[in-house]
C-alpha cells in the first residue's frame, strides 16, 4: 500500500496538536503553503499530496475557498493517479449546487465512455452520488446506452454503477429521463444473473415503480421468481451468503419492489410463491440465535410480513409458518378447509397462537436484544391497522413504555397503544399512556410532546356524535387535568386550545365539571409548584371565565344525578380558592420585556364571571371580584390594566352591559377539523408510522420540500386572494388565453362591463407585465384583482415570483386602472399564474400569459453574441435530441416577419447566424442559468418550408424546449 | 436510501463522512453536530436506532469508534444495521484488524472500499470478495505508478 510521507507527517503533526486552536494554526500555515504551491508550477505527485492534505483539513471539518480548480485538473488528467485522487477530492467537496460541476461535465462523459473498467467506475459513482440537473442532462443517454446495450458487451460492473446512476437520475432529475422505455429496459434486465447487478437493479426498480407502478406489473412473476429461487432454493453463491443467509440484501430489496408494485392475483402462481416465500423465511427464524445472524434472519423476516401484508393475507400471519409454506392458506370463496376454521376461531378468540408467524414478532418484544424490541413494534404498529389480533400485545407492549429507559422504544410503543385503541380499550390505553407521562424524566422533552399529542388526540377520537355523555365528560375532563399536570411548561398550546373547543361542546354539567376539574388540579399542584404558569393554568383561567359563574349557582335537581360520580358536592371548589388562582395569575411575575399572556385572559374571566353569575347582588362575590378587578387595574401589564379600568368604571355606571358585553363562547361542531389532528397528521406524513401504503411513496421528495419551505415566501401583495377565497362562489377553473394575446399585447378578458387587456416586456431581470383594467358600463365598479401561482406537482412554490402593484378599489365609468405586475422565474416551471379579479362579488379567473412561460430571463448581450458567433458549436453542443414542429399559414412568410413574431415573444433574435441560414433564430435562456456552456438555454430555428408551411426545430432544455415550441406555434398561427 | 454514513470517535471527532442526500454545506455541519450529540455516549443498553428529524440514525460502536448511517423510511433498518457490520468486516479484512488510525492515515482507502459496496445511497454488492477484489486493483495502480516515478 503506497502511502505519502508529506501527508503522513502531515496527519501525524494534526493529531500532536494539543487543542483546537493549535490544530487551526497548522491549517492555517498548510493553507498558505499549499496556496503558495498551486500558484506555481508542481509536479503531479506534490499537486495529489496537497490535495489529499486539503481533503483531509476538509474531513476535519475545516473551511477552504481553493483547490477544487486543481482537483478538476487532476481529475481531467490522463494519469490514472492524478484521476482517482480527483475524483476522491471533488465528489466529497462538491454537492449538487455548486458551479464548479459545470466545469466537471465533459470529463464525466468521456470517462464514461472510457473503454476500460477504470475511469467509467469512477465516474459513474461521481454521477450516481452527485447529479446535477446540468450534469443528469448530459449524461443520461449514455447512462441508458449502457444499461440497454447487449449482454456482455458492457463489464458487470459499470452496468451495475450505470443502473444506481440512472436510480439518481430518476430521483434527482426526473426531467433528463425518458420513461417511455425505461420499463421495458428494466424489465429486461431483470434476467441477467449477477446478484450485485440485480441489487442495483432492485433498488432502482424499486424508485421507478413509484412513478408508474402499471408498466411494471410484468416483473411481478420475474422478481417473485428470483425469490423464490434465492429463498427457498437457495441458489446463490456462497460468496454472497451472509451470517448463513442467502443474499438478505437482494432478498429485502426483491421484496420491497414487490411492495410498491400492484399485488398479484389471488390464487395465480406468483401469488402462492409468494406465501410460499412467507412461509419460509418465517420458518427458519431462529430466536434462540444471537447477534448477527438472528438481525438477518429477523430483518428478512420483517419484511415478509410487510409483504403478506401488502398482498393482502394478513390473516395467514395467524397461521403456523408450516401451514403457509405448504399452501394451507384459505383461498378466497374457500370456507371448508381445516386451516379456514382455525382461523377463523382464532380470529374471533383475537389471540394469536403461539406457534403463528405473529407470535415470533410477539416473542421478539421480550428479547433482552434493544434492537429486536424496537423492529418488532415498528412492525406491529405497522400491522395495526390490517390485522386486529396484534391488539392482543398490548399488555407486554404497556409495560415496555413504562420500563424502557429508551426514547425510540417509547415512541413506538405509543405509536402501538395509540393505533390499536378502540372506543371500548380508549381509556385503559390512555390511562397507560398517562402513567407513563406522570412518571416521565424531564430530560425527554421531545418523547414526551410526542406521547402527549397522541394522548390529546385519543381523548378526542371517541367522542359520540351527539352531546356526549357525563361520564365521557368526567373521564375526559380528569384525564385532560392529569395530562397537563402531567407535562407542566413542555405542553404545546395546541392541546389546551383544542381542550377549550371540545369543553364548549359539552352539556351543561359537563362545563361545569371542566371548570371545577381544572381548578382543582391547579390548586392541587400549586403546592410543589414555582411561580410560573403554564397551560393548565391557562386552561383553568380560560374554563372558569367561561363556566365559572355556574359553579357558584345553586344546583338544579337535573344536574343531580352527575354529582355523585364527579365529587363535585363532597369537595367544592370555594369563591376563595377561585380567588386564590386568579390572584397567582393577576400577580406572577410580570415584567416589562416579557408580559404574562396569561394575565388579559385573567381580566375577562372575572368579567365573565361576574356577567355570568345570578346572584350579581351578593356582596361576598361581588366584593372579591371587585378586588381581583382593582388588584389587576394596577398591573404593569398595559393591556390587562385597561381591560381591568374599563370593566370597573362600567359596573360601576351601568352594571347590566356587563352581561351583553361578555357573552359567553358558542359550541362550535367539534367533529369538522381538529388542530390536533391536523397536527399529527403532519408528523405522520413526516415520518409515516401509521399507514403502510404509504411507506414508500414520494420517499425522494420529502427533503425537498424541507428545503422549501426555507425559501423567501411570496411577496406580501399577492395574498389578497386569501379574500377572495371567502366569497361563496366556488372557484371556477381560469379562462384560456385567447390567441394572439401570447405576442406581448392583448386582450386577456372582454365581459359586458369589464375589459381586461395586457402588455408585457421581458428583460434580464424577468417579465413586467402590464395589466388593464378597463370600465366599459356607465357606472361605479368595485374591483379586486390578485395574481397566484399555484404550482403544479413537480414544481417548486418558489419557481416564479411574482410582486403586483394594488389597484384602485373603484373605477369610474369609462376610467382604466393599471396593474403592474413583475414575474421572475426561480426555475423552469410549467403552471401560469392566475389572475382572479372580483366584481361587484362576481369571480373572474384566468391564466396570465407570460410570453414564455417557464424562461423569462433575457440573456445578456455577450451570451447571445456568443451564441450567435459560434452557433454551430454550441447548436452540437445541446446534444442530439431536437423537437420538430410544423406550422401551417395561408400565405408564405418570411423569415423577417418570423422574427418580429418571436421578438414580440420575448424570444432573442440572433440576427447574424440567422442571415446566414436565412431563417430566424432564437435564443432563449433558462432562469440561473450561470453561462453559455451549462446548457442553460434552448435554441430555435425556425424558418418557411415549402408553400405555406414553417417549421420549426428546437434543441436544448427538454421541458422548457416542448413549452416553448408549443408557445410559438399558438402565436405563429 | 441512506443520506449519509458517519464516522465519529468517542470525542465527537470525525473520521469519514460520505453524503448520498443533497445537504448544504451549512446543513452538514448542522447534521453533523445533531447527529453526534444524540449518538456519542448513548448507553449501549438501549437500542442502536435513533429518531432524527424524519429519519433514523442507526448506528454500531466498535471499539472507540461510530459508525452510523442515517437512513429515511424505504430502508429496512435493521438489515442496514447489519450492513454496518459488513462494511465493518470488510475494512477489517482490508486492513488486517482495522483500527481507528488506520481509517485516519488511510482515509482515501476507506473512502474506496465504501465506494465499491454504497452507491447513491443504497447497497450495490454483498460479495466481499467482489468487493475487496475491485479495491486491491486500485491499489494495484497506485503502486505500479509510485514505482514506475
Amino acid at each position: 500500500m503506497s502511502t505519502m510521507r508529506g501527508l503522513r507527517n502531515f496527519i501525524v503533526e494534526i493529531r500532536g496538536a494539543r487543542n483546537a486552536d493549535g490544530e487551526t494554526d497548522i491549517i492555517k500555515k498548510e493553507l498558505a503553503k499549499i496556496r503558495g504551491v498551486f500558484n506555481k508550477k508542481s509536479d503531479s505527485y506534490s499537486r495529489r499530496k496537497y490535495v489529499l492534505k486539503l481533503m483531509y483539513m476538509y474531513i476535519l471539518g475545516h473551511d477552504f475557498s481553493f483547490g477544487v480548480l486543481e482537483a478538476v485538473e487532476l481529475m481531467a488528467s490522463k494519469d490514472k493517479n492524478e484521476k482517482i485522487v480527483g475524483y476522491l477530492f471533488l465528489s466529497a467537496v462538491l454537492r449538487e449546487d455548486s458551479e464548479f460541476l459545470t466545469l466537471v461535465c465533459q470529463t464525466l462523459m468521456s470517462d464514461i465512455s472510457g473503454s476500460s473498467l477504470f475511469a467509467p467506475s469512477l465516474a459513474l459513482n461521481f454521477v450516481a452520488n452527485i447529479a446535477s440537473p446540468s450534469i443528469a442532462e448530459v449524461v443520461a443517454p449514455k447512462i441508458v446506452e449502457l444499461l440497454s446495450a447487449e449482454r456482455g458487451s458492457v463489464h458487470t460492473v459499470v452496468r451495475k454503477k450505470a443502473a444506481l446512476c440512472m436510480l439518481t437520475l430518476v430521483r434527482r432529475a426526473p426531467e433528463a429521463v425518458s420513461f417511455d422505455t425505461l420499463p421495458s429496459t428494466l424489465i429486461d434486465l431483470i434476467d441477467t444473473r449477477n446478484v450485485g447487478f440485480l441489487t442495483c437493479l432492485m433498488s432502482l426498480l424499486q424508485e421507478a415503480v413509484t412513478r408508474d407502478p402499471l408498466a411494471y406489473i410484468p416483473a411481478v412473476p420475474k422478481i417473485v421468481h428470483l425469490m423464490a429461487k434465492i429463498s427457498l432454493n437457495r441458489e446463490v453463491a456462497q460468496d454472497h451468503f451472509y451470517c448463513g443467509y442467502p443474499c438478505p440484501w437482494l432478498l429485502i430489496k426483491l421484496m420491497a419492489v414487490l411492495l410498491v408494485l400492484p399485488p398479484p392475483q389471488v390464487g395465480s402462481q406468483p401469488h402462492s410463491d409468494i406465501l410460499r416465500v412467507v412461509g419460509h423465511v418465517s420458518h427458519i427464524v431462529d430466536v434462540s440465535a444471537t447477534g448477527n445472524k438472528l438481525n438477518t434472519q429477523f430483518a428478512v423476516f420483517l419484511q415478509a410480513v410487510r409483504l403478506a401484508v401488502h398482498v393482502g393475507q394478513c390473516e395467514m400471519l395467524l397461521l403456523p409458518p408450516e401451514d403457509v409454506m405448504t399452501g394451507g392458506v384459505p383461498a378466497e370463496g374457500e370456507t371448508t378447509t381445516l386451516s379456514s376454521h382455525r382461523h377463523s376461531a382464532r380470529l374471533s378468540e383475537g389471540s394469536p397462537d403461539d406457534r403463528s408467524i405473529l407470535s415470533i414478532a410477539g416473542k421478539a418484544l421480550s428479547s433482552r436484544n434493544a434492537n429486536l424490541v424496537y423492529f418488532a413494534l415498528d412492525t406491529l404498529c405497522m400491522l395495526a391497522r390490517s390485522t386486529p389480533a396484534v391488539g392482543s400485545y398490548h399488555g407486554t407492549v404497556s409495560s415496555l413504555l413504562l420500563s424502557s429507559q429508551d426514547a425510540s422504544i417509547v415512541r413506538r410503543a405509543a405509536d402501538f397503544l395509540f393505533l390499536v385503541a378502540s372506543a371500548r380499550t380508549a381509556r385503559a390505553l390512555v390511562e397507560e399512556l398517562l402513567a407513563y407521562l406522570e412518571g416521565a424524566g424531564v430530560d425527554a422533552v421531545d418523547t414526551v410532546r410526542y406521547v402527549a399529542l397522541r394522548v390529546g388526540v385519543l381523548l378526542e377520537r371517541f367522542i359520540p356524535d351527539d352531546t356526549p355523555s357525563l361520564s365521557f365528560c368526567v373521564w375526559y375532563c380528569d384525564a385532560l387535568a392529569r395530562l397537563l399536570g402531567a407535562l407542566g411548561d413542555q405542553v404545546e398550546d395546541i392541546l389546551w386550545f383544542r381542550a377549550c373547543e371540545v369543553v364548549a361542546s359539552f352539556p351543561h354539567t359537563g362545563k361545569r365539571y371542566a371548570a371545577y376539574r381544572l381548578c382543582r388540579q391547579v390548586l392541587a399542584a400549586d403546592d410543589c409548584r414555582s411561580g410560573s404558569l403554564d397551560s393548565l393554568d391557562a386552561l383553568a383561567v380560560f374554563l372558569l371565565g367561561e363556566y365559572g359563574g355556574l359553579l357558584f349557582q345553586p344546583v338544579s335537581s337535573s344536574d343531580l344525578p352527575g354529582y355523585s360520580v364527579s365529587g363535585l358536592e363532597t369537595d367544592p371548589v370555594s369563591l376563595q380558592d377561585v380567588a386564590s388562582l386568579l390572584i397567582r395569575v393577576l400577580s406572577a411575575p410580570t415584567s416589562v420585556d416579557v408580559l404574562s399572556p396569561l394575565q388579559p385572559v385573567a381580566v375577562e374571566a372575572i368579567g365573565k364571571i361576574i356577567a355570568s353569575s345570578s346572584d350579581r347582588d351578593s356582596d361576598s362575590v361581588m366584593g372579591v371580584l371587585r378586588g381581583l378587578l382593582e388588584t389587576a387595574s394596577r398591573s404593569i401589564h398595559p393591556e390587562a390594566a385597561q381591560r381591568a379600568s374599563e370593566l370597573l368604571t362600567i359596573l360601576n355606571l351601568a352594571p347590566e352591559l356587563v352581561s351583553t358585553l361578555l357573552a359567553p363562547l358558542p359550541p362550535r361542531d367539534i367533529h369538522c377539523g381538529s388542530a390536533l389532528q391536523d397536527r399529527l397528521e403532519k408528523q405522520l406524513g413526516r415520518e409515516g408510522v401509521e399507514t403502510p401504503d404509504d411507506v414508500d411513496t414520494e420517499e425522494a421528495e420529502s427533503p425537498r420540500q424541507e428545503m422549501e419551505v426555507e425559501m423567501p415566501p411570496q411577496v406580501s401583495s399577492v395574498r389578497p386572494s386569501s379574500l377572495l377565497d371567502l366569497v361563496s362562489e366556488p372557484a371556477s377553473t381560469p379562462l384560456p388565453i385567447p390567441p394572439g394575446v401570447y405576442t406581448g399585447v392583448g386582450v386577456l378578458y372582454e365581459g359586458t362591463h369589464l375589459q381586461i387587456g395586457v402588455r408585457s416586456e421581458t428583460g434580464t431581470d424577468g417579465c413586467r407585465m402590464e395589466v388593464f383594467f378597463g370600465n366599459k358600463s356607465g357606472s361605479m365598479l368595485s374591483i379586486t384583482a390578485a395574481v397566484d401561482f399555484v404550482p403544479g406537482p413537480q414544481e417548486p412554490a418558489s419557481a416564479l415570483e411574482i410582486r403586483c402593484s394594488t389597484l384602485p378599489s373603484s373605477l369610474g365609468p369609462n376610467q382604466q386602472a393599471r396593474m403592474t405586475v413583475h414575474a421572475l422565474a426561480k426555475a423552469p416551471y410549467v403552471s401560469l399564474p392566475t389572475l382572479t379579479v372580483l366584481l361587484d362579488k362576481r369571480r373572474i379567473c384566468m391564466f396570465l400569459p407570460l410570453p414564455i412561460s417557464r424562461c423569462l430571463c433575457a440573456p445578456s448581450a455577450e451570451i447571445a453574441e456568443d451564441v450567435d458567433m459560434n452557433f454551430v458549436t454550441h447548436w452540437d453542443a445541446l446534444g442530439p435530441k431536437l423537437e420538430r414542429a410544423m406550422v401551417s399559414t395561408m400565405e408564405t412568410v418570411s423569415p423577417r416577419v418570423i422574427g418580429q413574431v418571436g421578438v414580440a415573444l420575448g424570444l432573442t433574435p440572433l440576427k447574424g447566424i440567422a442571415r446566414q441560414l436565412r431563417k430566424a433564430v432564437f435564443l432563449v435562456c433558462l432562469p440561473n442559468a450561470p453561462s453559455v456552456s451549462s446548457r442553460g438555454f434552448v435554441l430555435l430555428m425556425v424558418g418557411p418550408k415549402g408553400q405555406g408551411q414553417i417549421e420549426i426545430v428546437a434543441r436544448g432544455h427538454k421541458a422548457v424546449r416542448n413549452n416553448v415550441l408549443e408557445v410559438l406555434v399558438k402565436a405563429l398561427e | 436510501m441512506i443520506d449519509f454514513v458517519l464516522l465519529i470517535n468517542r470525542q465527537g471527532k470525525v473520521r469519514l463522512t460520505k453524503w448520498y442526500a443533497p445537504y448544504s454545506e451549512k446543513e452538514r455541519t448542522k447534521a453533523i453536530h445533531e447527529v453526534t450529540n444524540k449518538v456519542v455516549g448513548r448507553s449501549s443498553r438501549l437500542c442502536n436506532v435513533v429518531e432524527w428529524r424524519d429519519k433514523r440514525l442507526i448506528y454500531r460502536r466498535y471499539a472507540s469508534l461510530y459508525f452510523l448511517f442515517c437512513v429515511d423510511k424505504t430502508a429496512n433498518d435493521l438489515l442496514v444495521f447489519e450492513g454496518i457490520h459488513f462494511m465493518v468486516e470488510l475494512l477489517d479484512r482490508y486492513f488486517n484488524n482495522v483500527c481507528e488510525l488506520d481509517l485516519i492515515f488511510n482515509f482515501r482507502k476507506a473512502h474506496h472500499i465504501i465506494d465499491e459496496f454504497l452507491i447513491a445511497g443504497e447497497f450495490s454488492e454483498s460479495s466481499k470478495r467482489n468487493i475487496l477484489r475491485a479495491c486491491s486493483a486500485h491499489d494495484q495502480l497506485e503502486i505500479s505508478y509510485d514505482v514506475h516515478s
